[in-house]
């Protein structure tokens, strides 16, 4: 039998305490303290003030109007993100997954809008969409796609839209290069006997490609989802979650509430919120990809 | 359809793909590029042209030294966020190799409940915490310090990096460190010697996927840095961004400076970043 372990009782629990005493200092105490914080009404102007309130802090978040519209744009900011992500990152993936010069070239740099900070990315595209100095009213108008340009990110109407695209432009690329490694891996034999078996383009796509890259897409689309609800970066610096609430997802009204209008409590109660949706996420992802690899 | 025609329309089609694909991924930036060497009439000139007219990198300078001569702000949020990048990433790289090997290479209880500790922290980690981080770190004594805002980033990075060293040494073979156990070496020392030169590659993936995550971090430096004199590039940057008058030919060359060891680092490195984001998405 091939022994996998060594048997000493003492040296792991040392070469883990440091990692664990950092996550349970500044993660699993700090998740105490904002369920904490959640039942009582601190303010970051008067910090000294300490009083347990129960629910209340509650009831003021989810009897606001403003929550309702929160939460729907957090579903469909994370919801239509991933889905068009993992779309263009099986159509692109698929592509790049061909064997030719150029296709080398392009996931060569495509990667480029993953590794761009976050911040530069907030501030370029907020430029481009800029209503009459941005670039993408040009293009449009140019094309005659539009008849004059449009205020983007600030109409209420496109504003969401337009901050989706950016997060799809920035992750859609590298989820592309992530399935095109996923397809390449695929051992060609399985194509060998669809080809025996007569198969078209398309059958060959849905019946033999896909469901051998399953696992990389159901990865790819719990990150999305994680990294989506989680983004403030882009919609903070971009909109600062208007005109209104029109662009808010609930990290950047969690941000709002607490550090510019300084209420601690309702921003903890809304990170309670905010903490219910990853947990969920993140036990589907144990679920669905950490568990079946132990069986 | 004759079979070289056939070929031949293949062939259009790809590059034509490939180019489209190409243009969407790079005209922001080369967009960024051209702003930034644009005087600030020509910024504000409409009809908008592609390409400016009197293309100068007086701007692009001038974000590290101003007209008089001395060198701008810019400098000291770059030596912050070197200071704070630099020593997240080390103190990242120690503690998550060590950590990543005790979780594969003993069998001890609770080892499958700190593994999914540390998965449920890396996927929960984020503004959910800014909050509570924000009153500790106060509470500390540790406001406004480069130090608070790198125990927070080491925080941050700890567990996907424990997660992908934990993934590299499992999939290394154990026997070479037995024979050398068996040879009289102690543990750790069968670590140092045999183990961790096998694993080179892995150690700078995480190194290097730890840096470009925490280079520009926004949200939490956001909270828990205050004077100018410690401030990071991201927060230098969001400045630009959401001031009430926006110079935007300023913005693009400090955007510039801010990606740069981004973009340098893509270049020499590229097929470690795949490595690490493919250790991470396919299992």
């Amino acid at each position: 039998m091939i022994k996998k372990y060594h048997n000493t009782q003492l040296l792991p629990y040392i070469l883990t305490c440091p990692t664990l005493l950092f996550v349970f200092f500044f993660i699993l105490y700090p998740i105490f303290y904002t369920f904490k914080l959640s039942f009582q009404n601190v303010n970051f102007l008067n910090p000294g003030v300490t009083q347990f309130v129960g629910f209340d802090t509650f009831k003021e978040v989810l009897f606001s109007p403003v929550t309702y519209t929160v939460l729907k744009n957090t579903l469909i900011w994370t919801g239509l993100s991933t889905f068009l992500v993992i779309f263009l990152g099986i159509a692109i993936g698929h592509f790049l997954s061909q064997d030719f010069y150029i296709i080398k070239i392009v996931r060569a740099l495509i990667l480029i809008p993953w590794v761009l900070p976050g911040v530069v990315i907030a501030g370029l595209w907020k430029w481009m969409y800029h209503s009459e100095l941005g670039v993408i009213n040009k293009i449009l108008t140019d094309l005659y796609i539009l008849k004059t340009g449009k205020p983007w990110l600030g109409s209420p109407n496109t504003v969401l839209f337009a901050v989706i695209m950016v997060i799809v432009w920035r992750l859609a690329p590298l989820f592309s290069l992530v399935i095109s490694a996923a397809i390449q891996r695929i051992p060609y034999s399985i194509y060998e006997a669809g080809e025996i078996d007569g198969v078209n383009k398309w059958q060959k796509f849905f019946y033999l490609t896909l469901p051998q890259i399953k696992y990389p897409i159901y990865a790819i689309s719990l990150l999305v989802m994680i990294w989506g609800t989680n983004n403030l970066v882009l919609i903070l610096l971009m909109t600062g979650g208007g005109p209104l609430h029109f662009s808010e997802t609930l990290p950047v009204y969690l941000y709002k509430e607490g550090f510019m209008y300084y209420k601690a409590s309702k921003a903890a109660a809304i990170a309670v919120i905010n903490f219910f949706m990853l947990l969920g996420l993140s036990i589907l992802y144990i679920k669905i990809l950490v568990t079946p690899q132990k069986g | 359809m004759s079979k070289s025609f056939k070929k031949i329309l293949i062939l259009t089609e790809v590059h034509l793909v490939s180019v489209i694909i190409l243009i969407v991924v790079l005209f922001p930036v080369a967009w960024l590029f051209l702003t930034a060497i644009k005087p600030m009439a020509e910024v504000q000139q409409l009809p908008i042209r592609w390409l400016p007219q009197n293309p100068t990198f007086e701007i692009i300078k001038n974000t590290w030294i101003d007209k008089r001569g001395y060198t701008t702000e810019w400098v000291t949020y770059f030596i912050n966020s070197m200071i704070v990048t630099g020593v997240t990433t080390l103190t990242t790289i120690c503690l998550a190799t060590l950590a990543g090997y005790g979780l594969a290479r003993f069998s001890f209880s609770g080892r499958f409940y700190i593994v999914i500790l540390i998965l449920v922290a890396q996927l929960i980690w984020g503004p959910v915490l800014l909050i509570p981080v924000y009153t500790i770190v106060t509470h500390l004594g540790l406001y406004n310090t480069l130090l608070g805002l790198i125990l927070v980033y080491i925080t941050f990075s700890l567990p996907f990096a424990t997660w992908l060293s934990y993934g590299n040494f499992s999939n290394m073979p154990v026997e070479l460190e037995e024979a050398a156990l068996l040879d009289g070496c102690s543990q750790m020392s069968a670590f140092l010697r045999i183990t961790l030169p096998l694993s080179k590659i892995n150690v700078v993936t995480v190194g290097l996927i730890t840096f470009l995550i925490i280079w520009s971090e926004y949200p939490f430096a956001s909270v828990l840095l205050e004077s100018p004199s410690k401030l990071t590039v991201s927060i230098g940057l969001a400045n630009f961004i959401t001031a009430f008058n926006i110079y935007w030919n300023e913005m693009a060359a400090a955007s510039i400076i801010v990606a740069l060891p981004l973009l340098v680092l893509l270049l020499v490195a590229q097929k470690y970043f795949i490595k690490g984001m493919l250790a991470g998405a396919i299992k």
